[in-house]
């Protein structure tokens, strides 16, 4: 199908015209509307993935390749296309936005902008994965971030402006400096396009000038990089990630965790390391360092909440240090296990942001201390939740935990072997989440019954309609994991053949 | 005679817009008594025809008339930028239902004269045509800013204007004085060319005996365009009078009047610095003139955007606003190159509709709350929801975030700052842009955070559609600006 | 008598300072619109002087005197705006004090 990525990645945004011209009372029809415009890129990136033959992107190339001349002042272009490692994530948020639009049923304000904005912001991160030119890929970058803040802002929670205002301001800063090392790259290379980069890059051909007493490869490094990492989050710029995941309603945590998160990671792999391997390598280290420091203080922070969704939030800081960790050891394994990390972790984390959503719709409020005994009135949900934290923490015939294997095997090859220090540490990281992730289980399902929520209502089917199918992925891929592996393996090695430049 | 038709004829569109404000004066004389929003339509309609005989004019080959005015396409991107602003500041004066529409023939009459001035001042290349077209433009303007003589804050706002823009004129004045002094010319591009060691010398000749009295006649000529374009530190009057000024006024100073000084400014220092013909010792000369005005930007941002964040009058907010895109823009002209003088027009042209927008969501605003303050703004994007949109897009705009032409603009500005090597003034730049948002972003929360009060707000079909057009153009122009690109690569003078 | 072009400008560079100082320390309107005035003449007599000094024997450089005499009628222009506003800021406030200018900021 010709120009199957523009597609897939505009079809959200006819649907959003569509609502806009919907009068706002008719919110059956702006939902079926929403379903069917989420609905749509999901078949088609289905298809698309089966279709998808990794072979042809080995040794670096892409596939479904789009080339418009768009604007000729700067010479961008709409330049956009696929490799293994960004298709798994595109198909990832198509499932999880379509997933959503049921989720936010429970939405009764303003749904017309709503779901306007919803769909904006499905554009607007399929537009990142399949960018192949630099401004591009930063226009698209830049277009979530309004949704998100009215999405926060508007349907969160108590504090929710603060949240908002706070996840904007941290993102846009994190955003600048990556303008600024876009256009130096602009200038210094000539192009936007982001495989040409890579391919001067291997030459050695990407040099410019010195900024704040650093030499060129270090800082645009360093720039991009703290872009990027504002948004997986890493630690220590991951405070915006607690305020933002609490306060905003539960579709669009699903979402935040789900996909935009995996942003980043897809991120530093694309546009960031391929592009400055020396550097890179330089760092690798460092970076391994900060994974593993996400892993293990994420954790334990988790462990020591009592809200459940900032319990749920931390956990994702946690989860996705795996990403550096795995990335930062330059080993086929272990980028393995970074991507894959970053599927299962937005299938998982996604699920476990339900799962929140389901008890505070009954009970209005998150404080684990406060409940009890629900797996008695409760056993669907219990049932679920189980899967779902067990999903998690990483237990064998999940994904998560066939992610986080391959990320400390490779971890503990790397030609580094500091790194096997740190995964030694990361284990610890291991063991408190199946700590706090446990214990959740039982303040929560067991002991005894608190009177009050005798006769909450188990899970209605629209509830296990959403979370269900992420479960069964988990699942799927934790038996079956080659369905993502072979997928990914011929870019991953690519990526690793890449920054493994001049070893 | 013959020697004068062909002068004159290029000289078209300045004696047009003349008619039209006498015309427009005649015709409120004749109507006295009876509504004035006739004066407001052959407003229009003049404007339209000097557009028409504008549009035709481009991609003409320069002339020259009278020895002192340039028809060139520099000019008419300018001329034509003002028409348009005043086209749209004439509709919201149709549409501002405070104005009584009695008397407002002279409002009319002003806002023409002072586009006349507007006119001359980026036709010249002279500084006698300069000075006086500034003045003219001046003049009309503080007339402008008192219109509501009953209103305090008008009076008060207009006061500041005057005692302000005559020290600046003054200042200005006396530099021209001293540059005259030092080179015997009061022509911008002769000052350039000529090589002249003994008086008359021209400025390659001075540089080489002495610097410093050029410096000091450059600096006080700068400190004209510096008060017109609201540039620190002769911005002082800059938000007095923004808030003060009935807000067309404003909107016209906001807009029309920053993009004079911008051109006079970007053609003072094209003739001088960056002509075919300068002096090698004048072209370096530029250079320090150039990093003059990089700080200069860095400070003009930095305090704009600071300032901005603690205010509560929305227009008070806005003047802070514009106050620092004065700072972006001259990152583009520090650059001291053609590619940066460009990027400033564009980042002109993208700052039309932004800002044209804004100043219109204020009216609207002001017009069915009776106050512009932040806080009255609580919950009106459910009141008015096209229009708070719209606003939205401008502020989104204004901040500088893609899809809008603003992020564009900046991304220009920026990659010119950058090609020119000065890395540090971009890096403050981009800060600034992401303390703009906290500022901006405050105005969004109010329209569509906050849960409105009781009451609705009337419908101005009008109104809003030309906001609404503003704002679908901002994005269009955003995502597609090859073609505004290209029009302000093919005026620029270099 | 022929006064050396040198000493106008002097003077006319001390009456530019003496109109900067008044403008920046008094706090009378009238005064400040006087400063403003002075600052205008000193800009004359340096066209003035300049015109001279750039005159040679045979070619009369007369582009400064000119320029005087567009920069009077400007002034005056500016005076009588100034002024008419100075009478409408007076009616509303009923002082010429450029205290009670000090709005705002």
């Amino acid at each position: 199908m010709e120009h199957i990525l523009s597609w897939i990645t505009f079809i959200p945004l006819i649907g959003m015209t569509a609502i806009i011209c919907l009068p706002k009372q008719s919110v059956g029809l702006i939902k079926r509307v929403s379903l069917v415009a989420t609905g749509i890129p999901l078949i088609l990136a289905t298809w698309l993935y089966f279709q998808f033959d990794p072979q042809s992107v080995a040794g670096g190339g892409f596939a479904f390749e789009e080339h418009i001349p768009w604007i000729k002042g700067i010479s961008a272009n709409y330049s956009v296309g696929v490799d293994g490692i960004s298709l798994p994530l595109i198909w990832l948020t198509c499932i999880l936005l379509f997933l959503g639009v049921p989720a936010s049923f429970g939405i009764k304000k303003s749904e017309k902008a709503y779901y306007a904005l919803l769909l904006l912001l499905e554009v607007g991160i399929l537009g990142v994965f399949i960018s192949l030119d630099y401004f591009l890929f930063y226009v698209f970058w830049e277009i979530m971030l309004l949704p998100m803040y009215f999405l926060i802002g508007i349907w969160g929670g108590p504090r929710r402006e603060y949240a908002a205002i706070k996840f904007f301001l941290y993102t846009l800063a994190g955003s600048v400096l990556m303008l600024i090392a876009i256009i130096s790259l602009r200038l210094g290379t000539g192009t936007f396009s982001i495989p040409e980069m890579v391919n001067m890059a291997q030459a050695g051909l990407v040099v410019g000038p010195e900024f704040i007493g650093l030499d060129y490869s270090t800082w645009v490094f360093w720039f991009l990089f703290v872009g990027f990492a504002i948004k997986i989050p890493v630690f220590p710029f991951h405070t915006w990630l607690p305020d933002a995941h609490v306060q905003a309603p539960t579709p669009i945590s699903v979402i935040l965790a789900g996909i935009l998160l995996k942003l980043g990671g897809y991120g530093l792999m694309r546009g960031c390391f391929p592009i400055m391997p020396v550097a890179f390598q330089e760092n690798a280290y460092a970076l391994g360092i900060l994974g593993v420091i996400s892993i293990v203080y994420g954790s334990f922070v988790a462990l020591g909440q009592t809200d459940f969704k900032r319990m749920v939030a931390y956990s994702s800081v946690s989860h996705m240090g795996y990403v550096l960790l795995g990335t930062g050891a330059l080993t086929v394994w272990g980028t393995d296990g970074a991507a894959m990390q970053m599927f299962a972790h937005g299938t998982s984390s996604a699920a476990m942001f339900m799962v929140v959503g389901v008890i505070y719709d009954r009970a209005h409020h998150r404080d684990l201390n406060g409940f009890g005994g629900l797996c008695q009135p409760m056993p669907i949900y219990w049932g679920l939740t189980t899967i779902c934290f067990f999903a998690a923490l990483g237990l064998p015939t999940m994904s998560g935990f066939i992610a986080e294997a391959l990320t400390l095997l490779g971890a503990f090859q790397a030609g580094d072997p500091r790194f096997q220090v740190l995964v030694l540490i990361s284990v610890i990281g291991i063991v408190i989440t199946a700590a706090f992730l446990l214990w959740a289980i039982q303040r929560v399902f067991f002991g005894s019954l608190n009177e009050k929520y005798k006769d909450y209502p188990d899970m209605t089917p629209r509830e296990i309609f959403c979370m269900a199918p992420l479960l069964f992925l988990c699942l799927l891929f934790g038996v079956f994991p080659h369905i993502l592996l072979d997928v990914m393996e011929p870019s991953v090695q690519h990526l690793v053949t890449l920054l493994s430049v001049g070893k | 005679m013959d020697a004068y038709i062909e002068p004159l004829k290029a000289l078209a569109p300045e004696l047009l817009l003349t008619a039209a404000a006498l015309g427009a004066l005649v015709l409120d004389l004749l109507m006295r008594g009876r509504d004035s929003r006739f004066v407001g339509y052959f407003t229009l309609v003049s404007l339209a025809i000097v557009a028409i005989i504008l549009m035709n004019r481009i991609g003409d080959e320069p002339t020259a008339a009278f020895g002192m005015v340039v028809v060139d396409n520099f000019g008419t991107f300018f001329k034509l930028f003002t028409v348009a602003s005043l086209a749209v500041v004439t509709i919201f004066v149709l549409s501002d239902r405070n104005e009584s529409h009695h008397h407002i023939g002279e409002y009319y009459f002003l806002l023409l004269g002072a586009a006349i001035g507007i006119f001359f001042m980026v036709s010249t290349n002279h500084l006698l045509l300069l000075m006086l077209g500034l003045e003219l433009l001046s003049l009309a303007s503080y007339a402008l800013a008192g219109f509501h003589k009953g209103e305090r804050k008008s009076a008060e706002a207009a006061m500041k204007y005057v005692v302000f823009g005559g020290l600046s004129a003054g200042v200005m004045l006396y530099g021209i004085s001293l540059l005259y002094g030092l080179t015997g010319t009061l022509d911008l591009v002769e000052m350039a060319k000529s090589t002249g060691e003994a008086m008359p010398a021209g400025l390659a000749g001075q540089l080489t005996t002495s610097a410093v009295p050029v410096a000091l006649a450059m600096v006080l000529v700068l400190a004209g365009f510096a008060y017109k374009m609201s540039v620190v530190p002769f911005h002082f009057w800059t938000p007095d009078v923004y808030e003060g000024a009935p807000t067309p006024v404003t909107t016209f100073l906001a807009v029309a009047s920053k993009a004079a000084g911008v051109a006079a400014l970007l053609r003072f220092l094209g003739a001088l610095f960056l002509g075919p013909d300068v002096q090698s010792v004048v072209a370096e000369y530029g250079a320090s003139v150039g990093q003059l005005l990089a700080i200069l930007a860095a400070v003009t941002m930095t305090l704009g955007n600071l300032s901005a964040m603690r205010q509560t009058s929305l227009k008070r907010l806005l003047a802070y606003s514009s106050i620092a895109h004065a700072g972006y823009i001259l990152i583009g002209v520090a650059t001291m190159t053609g590619a940066g003088f460009e990027a400033a027009m564009f980042y002109m042209a993208a700052y039309y509709f932004m800002n044209l927008g804004a100043f219109g969501f204020v009216l609207y605003f002001e017009g069915t709350l009776g106050s512009d303050s932040i806080e009255a703004l609580k919950g009106y994007g459910f009141k008015a929801p096209l229009i708070s949109i719209a606003m939205v897009t401008f502020l989104v705009s204004l901040t500088g975030l893609p899809p809008t032409i603003g992020f564009y603009g900046k991304y220009l500005l920026f990659k010119e700052g950058l090609d020119a090597g000065m890395y540090w003034l971009v890096g403050v730049a981009a800060l600034n842009s992401v303390v703009s948002l906290f500022y901006y972003f405050r105005i969004a929360k109010m329209l569509f955070l906050k849960e409105p009060a009781s009451g609705s707000v009337p419908r101005q079909p009008l109104f809003a559609g030309l906001l609404a057009v503003l704002c679908v153009l901002t994005i269009y122009f955003g995502l597609l600006p090859d073609a505004i690109q290209e029009f302000v690569r093919n005026c620029l003078l270099i | 008598m022929n006064i050396p072009p040198q000493q106008l400008l002097i003077l006319a560079g001390i009456l530019f300072a003496i109109g900067v100082g008044g403008f920046v320390i008094r706090r009378n309107l009238i005064v400040v619109l006087m400063s403003i005035e002075l600052m205008l003449n000193a800009a004359n007599l340096t066209f003035i002087a300049a015109s001279r000094m750039h005159s040679t024997s045979e070619v009369q450089n007369l582009d400064g005197a000119v320029f005087a005499i567009f920069v009077i009628c400007v002034a005056a222009v500016e005076a009588a705006v100034g002024l008419a506003l100075v009478i409408a800021f007076f009616r509303r406030h009923q002082s010429i004090s450029l205290d009670s200018l000090g709005a705002g900021e």
